[in-house]
């Protein structure tokens, strides 16, 4: 009953008494302690409100520039419109609005709206300013080379960000308001002329149909907007980094913005970007390559190092070196527990000990890590529960785990693990090609956006691999991403690479 | 909404199915390393009442300083004391199989050959036969194909026993040996080859004990080779010898040689690598010939002779030494195999069957007669090729 005589009255138009107005906001924002309804005088005798939230707006900036100048003033006819405050008002932007839904829009933004007496509706003033994180550096996506801003809480520091970066009308950014309650803007960005108009349009449906009561983070929407929602893969890319979305952007795709969150999401992606990091480029292509290399050696470990281990520990015993096995046997000997519990056993703690040191603050965190060192290393082995190669094995699958330069990716690879380790255990080798071709398999049918997931592997675009099994020079890369840029082939000159190799540069 | 119920109810089905078959196959066989009993190499004798005595080499896990209790698990990775890491176990059957059944009967653990990689004929059995041991070491999944065989003088079972000075335990002591080609080198695959092919005679590498102090801790070493006709053993070859047999096997990778030069009374020695050898076969009428080619790279090591070796002439006078030398050797390894024995060990056969198929067929039946008779020249070609320099 309430809600719907509040969505009445919003729905309504705000009249040209300032009481009847004030009643109706004050109605809409009962038990709000938070909104301020100030109320002084245009000259002697024009009444007129103030409607803000506390915090939200610069209190300086409204003493100074409207109710100090207010009482001085002489102001305009009576019914001479809202709109003849205007030039009244000294700031740089406002604009008129017409309804309390209006009003209450702008004052959850943070913008003051001025109400007067005898005027039809209001007007909202941009003096919106709130508390906010200053720009630093994105602490889970840290360089050595490269830029050291990342994104913030805050949409419009987050565009100013990507329009330093790409400093083109090119450069597109729609907006959208999603989640009832959050009234969350979501801006999508994409470089015009580059990206597929198809992709955006289908961006742009699969946020329409969204519908929430609130968008707290960027994850809330992947969720929402996957290809394939129950897949354990991250089906798109979030970075809090603008040269990434930038590059994106260059490569055709698309960039989501949200309103209070860094992270931002790019769409579509494929497996490899997972596993690219920005410094690849930054960095040598000598080094990027073999960076690269080292990243997917030690994915695959993360993902099937502990069941290999369990696999031919427990099943294939004839393929260890016998000097090796005859270790292992010794080390082995006083264990009470089959090899795959033994596993699970490390595994779990190490990822409890991970989750708790994530978790837990600060000042906590190097107790956790001094308890760790132990629980998982020399008192594991020493109290006879786990022997001394286990603990390698889990140990260099915990670094191969924080190899992949992307945290939900990441995510992915550690839990598949389990499973996989579950599977060793249980049938070797066997178990292991079978959860592996499972994988795969279910990894080639993967799309996001309507891209295969693992392309370029396996696709007719060949140029592609020389962004994925190497990373080929940059005066070499003359072609975008089939699957994203092909509407705009060439990012470089045709032609130009050989001028930079021959020439050292285009004339 | 319908589809995608009908979809995760597709999911839970292939979930179920996945489940069960993790239970249906199970881990019928699961082996943890610690119930395991790693066999690392065995020895075959045959007993008095010519029955089949197999004794295994038995890796044992525990550590000497398993009293500690707890605490040992932690050195586990660092090699304990060489001595009691091992022990062997003997049991009688009337084949391996059937030993190797008894055998188990002995062990808590199961016995697992995939790290046996030594197997050690006793004399009295080669002189009955092997090839019926062999047929287990081929045909069981276990034994690995690529463990080496030897024949031991003396009981198997007492090289078993013998401890290694320097490896972990005499398996690996002799697997060692046999790599690095001081002798024949033969695994269980090749010497499956030898009894299958025409040529009826098989070479094994020969183990011995230290003769003339039997209590004493030398391990067992490789010297000479044992000679075996269809399987069964019919005489011994010296250490010098069997380089010869080497040689003509294209076994010799590189060795050295010391000689005498003609006219000189110092001696020369040269280390020899790159060396090859082929076996050329040629068929004239009633006479089958072989004409052995040798070629080979020397490097002087010592030279003791007085002879410049920076000098053409001297220089040749070495290499002519250093070719009759080797020559030598594979006339002495021809004597004793193909004249005294009869064996053909070096495979001219398979070079006669592939050169000449069609008289191969009509002389197969009756090779050991035709062998002794074949003619082999012997043309040596090494060649002098970094003197050295040490100033004079």
């Amino acid at each position: 009953m309430r809600r719907s005589e509040n969505n009445d009255q919003a729905a309504s138009k705000l009249g040209s008494r300032l009481d009847d107005n004030l009643t109706q906001l004050r109605s809409l924002y009962q038990d709000c302690f938070d909104v301020v309804f100030h109320e002084f005088r245009y000259g002697k005798s024009v009444r007129a409100a103030l409607v803000y939230i506390a915090g939200l707006s610069n209190i300086d900036e409204i003493n100074r520039m409207i109710l100090q100048s207010a009482g001085k003033t002489e102001p305009p006819e009576k019914g001479s419109g809202i709109d003849a405050y205007r030039p009244i008002v000294p700031v740089s932007s406002t604009h008129p609005v017409s309804t309390p839904n209006d009003v209450v829009k702008e004052v959850s933004d943070g913008n003051p709206v001025l109400l007067v007496d005898g005027e039809t509706g209001g007007l909202a003033v941009a003096l919106a300013s709130w508390d906010q994180r200053s720009v630093q550096e994105p602490e889970a996506e840290a360089v050595v080379r490269g830029p050291r801003e990342g994104f913030i809480e805050t949409l419009q520091v987050n565009t100013a960000m990507l329009r330093r970066k790409l400093k083109t009308p090119s450069l597109k950014m729609r907006t959208m308001t999603i989640g009832k309650f959050s009234q969350t803007q979501v801006v999508i960005a994409y470089l015009d002329g580059v990206a597929d108009p198809g992709l955006l349009s289908e961006m742009e449906q699969r946020l329409k149909r969204i519908q929430i009561d609130g968008i707290l983070e960027t994850g809330y929407i992947q969720e929402m907007i996957e290809d394939n929602p129950m897949s354990p893969f991250p089906l798109l890319q979030t970075t809090e980094r603008p040269d990434i979305a930038a590059a994106h952007l260059l490569e055709g795709r698309i960039v989501l913005l949200v309103e209070g969150t860094p992270l931002t999401l790019i769409a579509p992606v494929s497996f490899f970007s997972f596993l690219q990091s920005a410094e690849d480029y930054y960095q040598s292509f000598y080094f990027g390559t073999a960076i690269r290399w080292l990243r997917y050696l030690f994915t695959l470990i993360a993902l099937i190092g502990p069941s290999l281990y369990v696999a031919i520990i427990t099943f294939h015993q004839e393929m260890i070196p016998t000097t090796l096995l005859l270790s292992m046997a010794k080390s082995r000997e006083l264990i009470p527990f089959p090899a795959l519990v033994e596993a699970l056993l490390m595994e779990v703690t190490f990822e409890a000990l991970r989750e708790a040191g994530v978790r837990l603050p600060k000042q906590v965190g190097a107790a956790v890590s001094i308890v760790g060192a132990l629980v998982i290393g020399q008192a594991a082995i020493s109290a006879g529960l786990v022997s001394s190669p286990m603990v390698m094995v889990v140990a260099v699958t915990g670094i191969a785990s924080f190899m992949i330069p992307h945290y939900t990716m990441g995510i992915a690879i550690r839990i598949i693990r389990f499973p996989m380790m579950l599977l060793a255990g249980f049938l070797g080798f066997y178990g292991l090609i079978l959860g592996t071709l499972f994988l795969l398999t279910h990894l080639f049918s993967l799309r996001s956006f309507g891209v295969p997931y693992m392309a370029p592997v396996a696709t007719t675009e060949k140029t592609g691999l020389k962004d994925v099994l190497v990373r080929a020079p940059l005066w070499n890369m003359r072609i975008r991403p089939h699957f994203t840029g092909r509407w705009n082939k060439y990012r470089q000159q045709p032609g130009s690479s050989y001028q930079v190799r021959r020439r050292g540069g285009p004339k | 909404m319908n589809g995608s119920a009908r979809r995760s109810g597709m999911g839970l089905v292939l979930a179920l199915l996945v489940a069960s078959s993790i239970g249906l196959t199970g881990c019928w066989d699961r082996q943890e390393v610690n119930d395991l009993a790693l066999v690392m190499g065995a020895g075959l004798d045959l007993s008095e009442d010519n029955k089949l005595e197999l004794s295994v080499q038995i890796f044992v896990a525990k550590q000497a300083g398993d009293q500690q209790g707890s605490a040992g698990g932690g050195s586990g990775m660092s090699s304990g004391t060489a001595k009691e890491q091992t022990t062997v176990y003997t049991a009688t059957g009337d084949t391996i199989a059937d030993a190797a059944t008894k055998l188990q009967e002995l062990l808590p653990r199961k016995v697992f050959w995939g790290h046996g990689e030594v197997f050690v004929f006793g004399e009295q059995l080669a002189k009955h036969g092997i090839t019926d041991q062999t047929d287990f070491l081929m045909r069981h999944p276990g034994p690995r194909l690529g463990a080496f065989v030897f024949v031991s003088k003396g009981k198997a079972k007492d090289v078993m026993a013998r401890p290694s000075q320097l490896e972990r335990n005499i398996s690996e002591g002799l697997r060692e040996m046999a790599k690095s080609q001081t002798g024949l080198r033969v695994n269980v695959k090749e010497l499956m080859q030898m009894l299958k092919s025409d040529a009826g005679a098989e070479a094994l590498p020969l183990v011995s004990i230290n003769k003339r102090n039997p209590e004493s801790n030398q391990s067992p070493f490789i010297s000479g080779t044992a000679v075996l006709k269809d399987g069964k053993m019919v005489g011994q070859i010296d250490e010098y010898t069997t380089r010869g047999i080497m040689w003509l096997r294209n076994s010799v990778k590189e060795s050295v040689i010391t000689f005498k030069p003609a006219g000189s009374n110092g001696f020369v020695s040269a280390h020899l690598n790159r060396s090859k050898v082929r076996l050329i076969p040629s068929i004239r009428g009633d006479e089958w010939s072989i004409r052995v080619q040798i070629s080979s790279e020397a490097n002087l090591i010592q030279n003791e002779s007085g002879l410049d070796p920076l000098e053409p002439r001297q220089a040749n006078r070495i290499q002519e030494g250093l070719n009759d030398e080797v020559s030598d050797r594979i006339e002495s390894a021809l004597a004793e195999a193909q004249r005294k024995m009869d064996a053909d060990i070096f495979g001219f056969s398979d070079t006669f069957r592939r050169s000449y198929p069609k008289q191969w067929e009509r002389v197969k039946k009756n090779w050991s007669e035709k062998f002794p008779q074949v003619r082999v020249d012997v043309s040596s070609d090494v060649r002098l090729k970094r003197p050295g320099f040490s100033g004079k």
